[in-house]
């Protein structure tokens, strides 16, 4: 296992793209975060709560829900280093020289994992050294579930990454779905399902039962004010994602022993 | 020593309509040089694909060194397919040293590999910057890395200058003194011919022919006369035993037979036919000529 993923490193550790798109997720994201801060410092009526938000434990909600909109970033370096291998044929390479198709998926996942848990790692160092400068609040470590649900969140985002790679097989193509499917489409699918099947089905979709994991701050408000339906618990969204996980590995468990690699 | 390194048996494979290989069987003996002739499109490349673990057959099955599955076998091989396939924005050094590490052979001497294939001064160049020919070099390094038993090389010379052409030649054929097993696929007559010791003729995913290069493909043979009376030769050549066709070309007879007929005997049969030859010439068949016989006849 090990190896596999010094392999994957070695692929990766000199690839510009990779450091270009990875490296706007771990400065941009704080550096917005910043300005988030600094532009609703100004907003009144929501000014003094979300001041509170930025010590802890209100940090964390404030930090994961920003993060969340950068983890696309890594979704898009996932897709295009999957599209590569199969653009330049290194991924038959790879199999020639030894590996099994499974050995090639596993290094792959395991790539996605360590991106997944760097990307919390750093999340919750900046959380630490922000919410420590800012001061007041709680303890740092109060509500670091949030972290854990963004972790979740993450791996789950980019495993679907992964799936639509290993499928679509051209970066444009599996980039142009993902964010079709992420902006639009599972919005479509959400309200078909909450409307017409059942009310809450929907909000079970593949990437809804994450994005419930980290909502917008003061969005439990909100739904009050708005007198929203019950929606269910972070344990079922937890499960739902990671039930999501199983399932695009089989599916590329199965597509991967089946299809030939030309 | 000649047991059976790879053994393919009734291999079938299409994709959608095409048949890229029907009913395949080959056995590769250790310690030979098989070359898999065949032109574009014939099903060289699907053959090595499957018996390499990238593509699956329909139908057959194969097996490596007598019961091993692709994925041991791929261990103990080293093979070059089709393209160099390598990551652009790494140097050719670094690239084999992604490779030993898939083969587990990381305390392999790369510097000396890439010596072989005369890469070792530009070693820290990226590979999108090489020459076709530089990244053929270093797609055969690659497939020596380990020292395997078996190389498996799909068109090596592909890209390469004639002097490159001839380094690869001779590489092949000193791995092969030193005992190995290459199994060489290519459109190039004159490269099977040259390093081959034995040879499958493929075409339209079937295999046409299959023997030694020194023996079982260069029976049959040619000769080509000549006389006054083109028409009248021919006439009382009809029923001599051994031939198997006569072609008039302009003022000759290219006669094509089993091998048995030995020219002082066809000229002696003649003169006692009042038949005098203005000409008399025996042509080995080569593996040109028989490639193009069965392609056309098939």
């Amino acid at each position: 296992m090990g190896d596999l993923l010094l392999i994957e490193w070695m692929k990766i550790r000199k690839y510009r793209t990779f450091w270009i798109i990875s490296g706007l997720f771990f400065v941009l994201m704080p550096f917005f975060f910043y300005l988030f801060k600094a532009g609703t410092v100004s907003v009144t009526m929501g000014s003094i709560i979300l001041n509170k938000s930025y010590s802890f434990p209100g940090l964390w909600t404030v930090l994961c829900y920003t993060a969340s909109w950068f983890v696309y970033l890594l979704g898009c370096i996932v897709i295009i280093l999957v599209t590569n291998e199969y653009v330049f044929k290194t991924n038959r390479q790879n199999v020639i020289d030894g590996w099994s198709k499974l050995d090639f998926l596993h290094a792959k996942i395991l790539m996605v994992l360590v991106l997944s848990l760097v990307a919390t790692l750093w999340l919750w160092l900046y959380g630490l050294i922000f919410g420590s400068i800012q001061g007041g609040g709680t303890s740092p470590f109060d509500s670091n579930e949030k972290l854990l649900y963004f972790f979740i969140y993450t791996f789950n985002h980019l495993f679907l990454a992964l799936l639509l790679g290993f499928l679509l097989k051209r970066s444009g193509l599996a980039i142009g779905l993902y964010f079709f499917y992420i902006t639009i489409l599972e919005f479509i699918i959400k309200s078909i399902i909450n409307h017409r099947i059942h009310e809450g089905f929907g909000n079970l979709l593949p990437l809804e039962s994450s994005d419930y994991l980290i909502p917008a701050p003061l969005s439990a408000n909100f739904n009050k004010i708005i007198n929203a339906p019950e929606n269910y618990g972070n344990g079922t969204f937890v499960i739902a994602s990671l039930i999501y996980i199983v399932i695009y590995y089989i599916v590329l468990r199965i597509y991967l022993l089946k299809v030939d690699w030309k | 020593m000649l047991d059976n390194i790879l053994d393919i048996q009734s291999i079938s494979k299409s994709f959608g309509n095409v048949h890229a290989l029907q009913n395949v069987s080959l056995q590769i003996k250790r310690g030979s040089v098989f070359g898999i002739l065949g032109p574009n499109g014939s099903g060289k490349t699907t053959l090595l694909s499957i018996v390499l673990g990238v593509n699956h057959q329909n139908e057959g099955a194969f097996s490596w060194f007598g019961g091993e599955t692709a994925e041991e076998g791929r261990k103990k091989t080293g093979a070059l397919l089709e393209t160099p396939n390598f990551y652009h924005y790494l140097s050719g050094f670094e690239n084999l040293r992604i490779a030993a590490r898939i083969k587990e052979k990381k305390n392999t001497d790369l510097d000396a590999i890439l010596n072989t294939v005369g890469l070792y001064d530009r070693k820290d160049s990226i590979f999108s910057g090489y020459s076709l020919g530089m990244k053929q070099r270093l797609a055969i390094g690659s497939a020596l890395i380990g020292n395997p038993e078996v190389l498996v090389l799909d068109e090596p010379t592909n890209g390469l200058d004639p002097a490159g052409i001839a380094e690869v030649r001779e590489l092949i054929m000193s791995l092969y003194n030193q005992g190995k097993t290459i199994i060489l696929a290519s459109h190039l007559l004159d490269e099977v011919e040259k390093v081959c010791t034995e040879v499958a003729i493929l075409k339209n995913g079937k295999v046409l022919e299959q023997g030694s290069v020194g023996n079982a493909l260069t029976t049959g043979s040619s000769l080509q006369i000549a006389a006054k009376d083109i028409e009248q030769l021919k006439s009382v050549l009809s029923g001599y035993p051994g031939i198997k066709s006569i072609q008039v070309e302009k003022n000759l007879l290219n006669i094509n037979h089993d091998g048995s007929i030995k020219a002082a005997d066809l000229n002696k049969y003649l003169s006692q036919q009042c038949i005098y030859l203005s000409q008399l010439t025996e042509k080995k068949k080569n593996l040109e000529s028989i490639f193009i016989e069965l392609t056309k006849n098939n």
